[in-house]
């Protein structure tokens, strides 16, 4: 064989073995198992534990802090800093209070509101959806179980509704986790939302079970879901079901008012009927600590990040318990000045374990849902003794009465102000609800908030415009 | 002008459709006599020919190459006819000659008169070997046997016995072509030789037959088709500098190299003909001995640093991972640019290719030589800034203009602090010395068959700073090369070993600049002030503690299976290891944010890599021409595990270097793996040296992709010609030596991107209730590929002068059409934005030159000069609006444009910022519709130039860079009159009453028209420098000193780095780093022997 058919032959050999190699193995090759850091997405619902560990991701409290801060802001119940606490002497830097001003002021900034409150929520529904798919095509529970984490997720999902609904009107609805439909949705009417959260709540209390998943109250149970459904229909004004559902929990001797107002919030309250644990052991977390985020109680030494509106602090009558026990004052590092704020939780250490956890449903809240019922109902008399309950607890001995609707009505909307302040928008949502909000906001802030101005198209907070932009279907609140 | 006997002019030089060169030589038509008197002896026959014009006006004309191989001559004729002194002349030479019109046309004799002339027979055996300049036989150099007669094949062979002995059937008059990658190429006719010859080969060192390292394989700047730019260890040598990246800084065109920050260790980024990606890296590949080069972590893809653990700032943010390589070890470094360089390397193409080649072992008697240098570094320029005087003038008004009085609350710097006396925070904290040792030592040696070389160096750098933090090297290095008795076998093997150690301070001191100049630091009891936010002591109670120990090693076997066949594999492994320790105890953090606790994190990195690339190369004459084929495949395989551990709340700061002893913990971690395939063919065919074609194709496949594309088709068409060898110009020699044009074409891929990005992931969150969750982090994307980048390269290189004056120009285009990015999604889907490809256009284009020249060349005195400069212009075309950051991108500007209110003027009245509306007017109170795009940092046009002087035993060498951008051209005030001094034009200009024009606004404890201004283009401008940025001075002692104590060679010098920056920016250290530490002006002694 001449020298260069040899080369030739070598070189189509080599080519040849290439050209194989390639074909078969290097497909192979380059194909790598998953990171060992995460899982992937089919790997998850065949394993129950990671099931259930998916499920919990719903109890990510990163939402709940802010769910707190913004209604309240908006509403009279807190104010920013001045900005000289803000840009005081030495922290001219500082310029995160910028965002939250904005809303207390009530020129709603659509983008950063929607980026911290809405995308979470829609977090959460879809991490609902994803779960509720996932487990209804498994075959890796018991029937038992499977309820169980269904009833959650769609505990979950009408919870993180309600609130959409509420901050930001009619958003889209979206109940599954494909991509492609989900992105296209165009905004759902009010009722077919509220169809759907009665729904998934009703479904969710056949499926769970009455008692806790745990001795803390920190799953969600069929006690939980009764709560939201009271909450639900008393926004609804079905009155009779709102009545209904609160007058379950209220007679249960499960739950009791706690006397002693400084233990409310103490994860062993027995007026809670669910909380969200707070307390690390592991993963990307500082183990072992109790992490109330910054909201409740500031951060020893760390500025104020909002105090009490003022307003606020003149609606509590003497002798008030509420006022000396949920409120404390603050002494500024830098200008010596004393300010009030909220302070229903008290631990404030981000690294040290404590006893609270943040609480989502509470007695005083029903008893309050309760009256109301019942006064549209025209029982005014149980009206009266529920109110009376509630301001009882507060120090407040002497009955307040009840003797028609108008008053009835004006009593427990100050009431709730004065009990439920600062938990999850409370106010800014049932003066919402009560239509109230056009008249009492431009009284009860003037003054406390420099260059405050209402506009009824206040009350719903844009979406955010980044959902408009992405989704051509989605049509903005007016005004905005 | 070589050529004596004709003036010759260069009149037109023409571009047409490609290049038109035409020589038009002019006859000077002086009428004189034909008589010819001549008395000469050993003579040249130029020489001969010039006298001969000056006597009778005949003007001669031939080519360079028709001269070659003459005999001289003696001759003694008187007034003898023209014709018989030329026939006299040209009788034993391979000439003929013609009388045409006044001039006498030389030509080489055809081969048939060559046979009826010469004496000699018509076939010979010719034999003889291949040397170096020592001497030494030289094996692998290719001869080439150039038959006279046109019509017969020309024939190649590789002398490559280990004596580079041969033995050649040749023709009397075949001209003989030696060459060899590295050496300068010799021609010699056979009759011109006497047997046995000794063909003696000079190396080609800064000349167009360099050696240049390309991917896989090698060329000269003579033969590349592509866009390559060197530099080589000589010019690495002469600075001082840790990196050796920082050693190209303004040395190559199209490649711009930044340093961060002067710190030791710091990062250096490297950006080759402008960024063409969006979101994904724009580092370019790395490769060291024909190994990529493994830089750091995935998670992070635009060049993280080596020791990057999330939580963990090294010094200066990012610790290169070139600070283990030792600058003394590399040879050369070659940076990669066009398609035709990079088209191969495929997904990892598109941002241009580094290639370091480090020694190898040289043949002969043992050598060990020793390199000491020991020198000095300090902040070249100070920020001039207020006086406490003027300080204090600057708070009184803005108290004054806000209406406070001065209180110890709201002023202790005008009531508590002192009044009398301030300190000037960089002097006290940037004024010290940096130290810089470096100790190399070389030693090798071998013969032909065995090499080795064992080179091992220290290195250590101080900071500025106050205290004895340094920054370490310590690194070995072996090279050994094998080659088999039959010489078909040759093995290469490099292993280095490379150890970092840093405790060099996080923070930066450059930050305490700006603090009130009379801010006390300690209270009366003696511990720490904390009556600003920082304090530049409590920094000082901070430790970092890093190191890393790194392998990389390379083996490269080769094996001659038939003559032109060759296999080769080539494989490297390297594995890096880091681990960091960084200690924060209570007593250096302020107690004002929240109670301090004894904290530390850990963080600790493995890095491992392989890649396995079996080759095979075929070389063989055909049509021709030599045609070079190359196949291979390659495997690469990365694994990245990393552990980060926040530790928090320790009993004792003692404890602070160990894990054990806090109370509280966060633990992260990353474990990725990486894996790339690919096979890759290229082609090249050069016919003639006139004509060179370069084809490349690749197939890659890689994990980061999704699985419809994992792979992909890459490649690249290039040519280039030689237009000097073209016969209508090679034989008329103009100062016009070399002409080469190049272009091409060709499609690179950029793979920077995260691992795992198409994969829909869970990743473990939050803790409840004892168990960890998982949170759905991304949609899923199958579709997820490389970005591509096209590159059209335009080139041109020229030789002037025999070579003397190389010219070498680059036109490039390039064009990035598929960007990889977040795309938005409605956040209704649970997701804000999955990572996805999208349309976009970026169209990078400029031209790059580079000049050397040779101005002087004698026995005594030497001077050259090299030069480059580059021009990019970039900007973005289209942007798809799906992208999320598509607001941030303006079409037609470049990437990275700012944003920012437009600076008008202070108001006269109020001393209040005026900014420009969008409508044209001018208002306080700018609202977002009047934000416009203002500038960038790009640069605008850079490049250098190199002056190298040699006197008998003296080199004398400087460097300058230019560079031409827009910057900051000093810090933006925060805010003025605040606890915060200024920089010294605040001294005057600050408005203090109505009517003023004042050059700054008012001064305000807090006014909400600084926030606008630090979103404006106040400070924005020319930031153009020019930096002297190398001198060298060596001195080569005479032989005869030297022998007397047995060292072949010593040589001493003195290096100085960063000496001298020009530049209108004053109020920032250097423009290269702004307010940060800058590069340090260095300067260095030291001494080099050789035993």
């Amino acid at each position: 064989m001449k020298p260069a058919n040899k080369i030739y032959l070598n070189l189509v050999f080599f080519s040849c073995v290439l050209a194989a190699l390639h074909l078969s193995s290097c497909k192979k090759y380059i194909d790598v198992p998953a990171p060992k850091m995460s899982l992937e997405a089919d790997k998850v619902f065949s394993d129950s534990a990671a099931t259930l560990s998916s499920v919990l991701q719903l109890y990510d409290r990163e939402v709940m802090e802010l769910l707190n801060i913004y209604p309240s802001l908006s509403a009279d119940e807190v104010i920013m800093p001045p900005a000289s606490i803000w840009n005081s002497f030495f922290n001219a830097a500082n310029m995160q209070g910028n965002t939250l001003s904005v809303i207390a002021d009530g020129a709603l900034n659509g983008f950063s509101v929607g980026a911290r409150i809405y995308q979470p929520l829609y977090q959460k529904i879809n991490t609902a959806n994803l779960c509720i798919a996932g487990i209804s095509s498994s075959n890796a529970y018991g029937v038992a179980n499977k309820n169980q984490l269904i009833g959650e997720c769609k505990f979950w999902r009408a919870w993180s509704y309600f609130y959409l609904l509420n901050l930001f009107g009619n958003v889209p609805l979206n109940l599954s986790p494909v991509l492609e439909t989900n992105k296209t949705l165009s905004n759902a009417p009010t009722a077919e939302i509220y169809k759907q959260i009665i729904e998934d709540l009703t479904d969710a209390r056949n499926r769970l079970s009455a008692t806790n998943m745990s001795t803390e109250k920190i799953r969600v149970n069929k006690a939980a879901v009764t709560a939201m459904l009271a909450r639900v229909y008393f926004f609804q004004q079905n009155w009779p079901a709102a009545y209904s559902e609160a007058s379950t929990l209220l007679t249960s001797t499960t739950y009791t008012l706690e006397s002693d107002l400084a233990t409310v919030f103490l994860k062993t309250s027995k007026e809670t009927i669910f909380q969200i644990q707070t307390v690390n052991s592991g993963a990307t977390a500082l183990t072992g600590v109790t992490q109330i985020p910054g909201f409740f109680a500031p951060l020893s030494g760390v500025l104020l990040t909002s105090y009490a509106n003022a307003n606020l602090l003149s609606s509590f009558q003497t002798g008030d318990l509420r006022k000396s026990k949920w409120i404390a004052n603050f002494l500024d590092f830098n200008t010596f000045q004393s300010y009030s704020y909220p302070s229903k939780y008290k631990l404030n250490n981000a690294s040290v374990s404590g006893n609270e956890y943040i609480v989502m449903f509470r007695l005083a809240e029903l008893y309050l849902i309760r009256a109301e019922a019942a006064a549209n109902l025209d029982r005014l008399a149980e009206a009266e003794e529920d109110l009376f309950t509630v301001r009882k607890r507060a120090g407040l001995s002497t009955r307040l009465a009840l003797p028609d609707l108008p008053t009835a009505l004006t009593a427990l909307e100050r009431e709730r102000r004065l009990e439920l302040f600062t938990e999850y928008g409370d106010r800014w949502l049932n003066l919402k609800r009560t239509g109230r909000i056009h008249t009492v906001l431009p009284v009860t802030k003037v003054g406390t908030v420099p260059g405050y101005k209402w506009e009824p198209y206040q009350a719903l907070y844009p979406i955010p415009s980044q959902e408009v932009f992405a989704n051509r279907n989605l049509k903005q609140n007016p005004g905005y | 002008m070589p050529l004596a006997c004709t003036r010759t002019i260069l009149l037109t030089m023409k571009f047409t459709f490609f290049l038109l060169i035409t020589v038009i030589m002019q006859v000077s038509a002086n009428s004189y006599g034909q008589k010819v008197t001549l008395s000469e002896k050993n003579t040249r026959l130029e020489h001969i020919f010039n006298k001969i014009r000056v006597q009778t006006g005949y003007d001669f004309m031939f080519s360079g190459s028709t001269m070659r191989d003459t005999k001289t001559i003696s001759i003694n004729v008187r007034d003898a006819e023209l014709k018989t002194v030329l026939d006299q002349l040209l009788t034993n030479q391979p000439l003929t000659f013609k009388i045409e019109d006044r001039s006498v046309v030389i030509t080489r004799k055809s081969l048939k008169e060559t046979v009826k002339n010469t004496t000699a027979g018509l076939a010979a055996i010719l034999s003889g070997k291949v040397v170096n300049e020592q001497g030494l036989p030289l094996p692998g150099v290719t001869v080439t046997i150039i038959p006279e007669d046109k019509t017969k094949k020309t024939s190649s062979f590789f002398i490559n016995n280990s004596g580079a002995v041969f033995t050649l059937n040749v023709e009397q008059n075949d001209l003989l072509q030696f060459s060899f990658i590295g050496y300068k190429t010799q021609e010699h006719l056979v009759s011109g030789l006497k047997q046995p010859v000794t063909i003696k080969m000079v190396s080609a060192v800064g000349s167009l037959d360099e050696i240049q390292v390309i991917a896989y394989g090698t060329t000269s700047r003579r033969l590349s088709t592509g866009a390559v730019s060197s530099i080589t260890a000589e010019e690495i040598a002469k600075q001082p500098v840790s990196n050796p990246l920082l050693a190209l800084q303004g040395r190559v065109s199209g490649a711009v190299i930044t340093q961060n920050s002067g710190l030791p260790g710091g990062y250096v980024d490297v950006l080759i003909r402008g960024a063409s990606s969006i979101s994904s890296g724009t580092t370019p590949l790395f490769v060291i001995d024909g190994v990529p080069f493994n830089t750091g972590a995935p998670a992070s893809v635009n060049g993280a640093g080596f020791n990057e653990v999330s939580g963990i700032a090294a010094p200066s943010v990012r610790l290169s991972p070139f600070s283990i390589i030792n600058p003394d070890d590399i040879e050369r470094i070659d940076i990669l640019k066009d398609a035709d360089a990079t088209a191969i390397f495929g997904t990892k193409g598109a941002n241009g290719a580094v290639m370091i080649t480090t020694k190898r072992a040289k043949q002969g008697k043992t050598q060990l030589s020793v390199n000491l240098q020991q020198g000095f570094g300090e902040v070249a320029h100070f920020i001039p800034i207020l006086n406490l005087e003027q300080y204090l003038n600057i708070r009184h008004q803005a108290l004054k203009n806000d209406g406070l009085t001065p209180n110890a609350t709201n002023a202790p710097d005008l009531l508590s602090w002192n009044q009398n006396e301030g300190v000037d925070w960089q002097r006290k904290y940037m004024g010290g010395t940096a130290q810089y040792t470096n100790i190399n030592a070389t030693l090798q040696g071998g013969d032909a068959r065995t090499r080795m070389l064992l080179s091992t160096g220290y290195n250590r750098q101080t900071p500025v700073s106050p205290g004895r933090q340094s920054d370490q090297r310590a690194s070995a290095r072996l090279n050994v090369e094998h080659n088999s008795l039959d010489k078909k076998f040759n093995a290469v093997a490099n292993i280095n070993y490379g150890y970092n150690h840093s405790d060099m301070r996080t923070s930066d001191f450059s930050q305490f600049v700006f603090m009130p100049p009379n801010r006390p630091l300690y209270n009366a009891d003696g511990s720490i002030n904390w009556a600003t936010i920082q304090n530049p002591e409590a920094s000082l109670l901070k430790r970092y503690l890093g190191s890393t120990n790194s392998l990389t090693s390379n083996l490269n076997l080769r094996y001659i299976l038939m003559s032109g066949l060759e296999l080769q594999v080539n494989s490297g492994f390297n594995k890096s290891n880091t681990n960091q320790n960084q200690q924060s105890p209570a007593i250096s953090e302020s107690p004002r944010n929240a109670v301090p606790t004894n904290d530390a994190n850990f963080g600790l990195i493995d890095n491992q890599f392989y890649s396995v690339e079996p080759q095979l190369n075929f070389n063989r004459k055909i049509g021709g021409g030599d045609l070079s084929l190359l196949i291979g495949t390659t495997f690469q395989n990365t694994a990245f595990v990393s552990t980060s551990i926040n530790a928090r709340q320790y009993i004792n700061a003692q404890l602070l270097g160990a894990i054990t002893g806090a109370a509280n913990y966060r633990l992260t971690g990353n474990n990725n793996v990486y894996k790339y395939n690919s096979v890759f063919t290229r082609l090249n065919y050069n016919w003639q040296q006139k004509y060179i074609i370069n084809g490349i194709l690749r197939r890659d496949g890689s994990s980061r992709f999704g699985s419809d594309y994992s792979f992909g088709n890459f490649g690249s068409i290039g040519g280039a010609w030689i237009f000097t060898n073209e016969d209508f110009l090679k034989n008329k020699k103009s100062f016009l030596s070399f002409g080469k044009l190049k272009a091409n074409w060709g499609i690179t891929g950029n793979d920077l991107i995260s691992d795992y990005l198409y994969l829909p992931l869970f990743k473990p969150s939050n803790v409840y209730q004892g168990q960890t969750t998982l949170a759905s982090v991304n949609p899923a994307n199958e579709k997820i590929r490389w970005e591509t980048t096209q590159k059209l390269d335009l080139g041109i290189d020229l030789g002037f002068f025999n070579d003397r004056m190389l010219l070498n120009a680059n036109y490039y285009y390039n064009r990035s059409n598929n960007q990889l990015g977040m795309l938005s999604l409605p956040v209704s889907t649970g997701y804000s934005g999955y990572m996805a490809n999208f349309p976009a256009r970026i169209d990078m284009q400029g031209v790059e030159f580079e000049l050397n020249t040779t101005n002087v060349k004698s026995k005594n005195f030497n001077w050259k000069t090299s030069l480059n400069l580059t021009i990019p212009r970039s900007k973005i075309v289209s942007v798809s609006a799906d992208f999320t950051g598509a607001a941030t991108l303006p079409i037609g500007y470049p990437l990275s444009q700012f944003r920012g209110y437009i600076f008008d003027s202070i108001d006269p009245d109020t001393g209040i910022p005026l900014f420009r509306t969008t409508a044209g007017g001018t208002t306080a109170t700018p609202t977002m519709d009047d934000l416009q795009w203002y500038g960038n940092t790009l640069p605008k046009a850079y490049g250098g130039i190199g002056n190298d002087f040699q006197y008998q035993g003296f080199t004398l060498s400087f460097f300058i860079q230019v560079m031409q951008q827009d910057g900051q051209t000093m810090p933006k005030p925060g805010s003025i009159g605040t606890a915060t001094n200024l920089p010294a034009q605040f001294a005057s200009g600050v408005w203090q009453k109505s009517g003023d024009i004042a050059t700054f606004p008012k001064a305000s404890t807090g006014l909400t028209a600084y926030s606008f201004l630090g979103s404006s283009n106040f400070g924005f401008g020319d930031n153009t420098f020019a930096k002297l940025r190398n001198i060298s001075l060596a001195y080569a002692l005479p032989a005869q000193w030297t022998k007397s104590v047995h060292v072949t060679n010593a040589r001493i010098f003195a290096n100085a780095q960063n000496v001298y920056t020009w530049t209108k920016a004053k109020y920032l250290f250097d423009p290269e780093t702004g307010s940060a530490t800058p590069p340090l002006r260095m300067i260095t002694f030291g001494l080099n022997l050789s035993l």
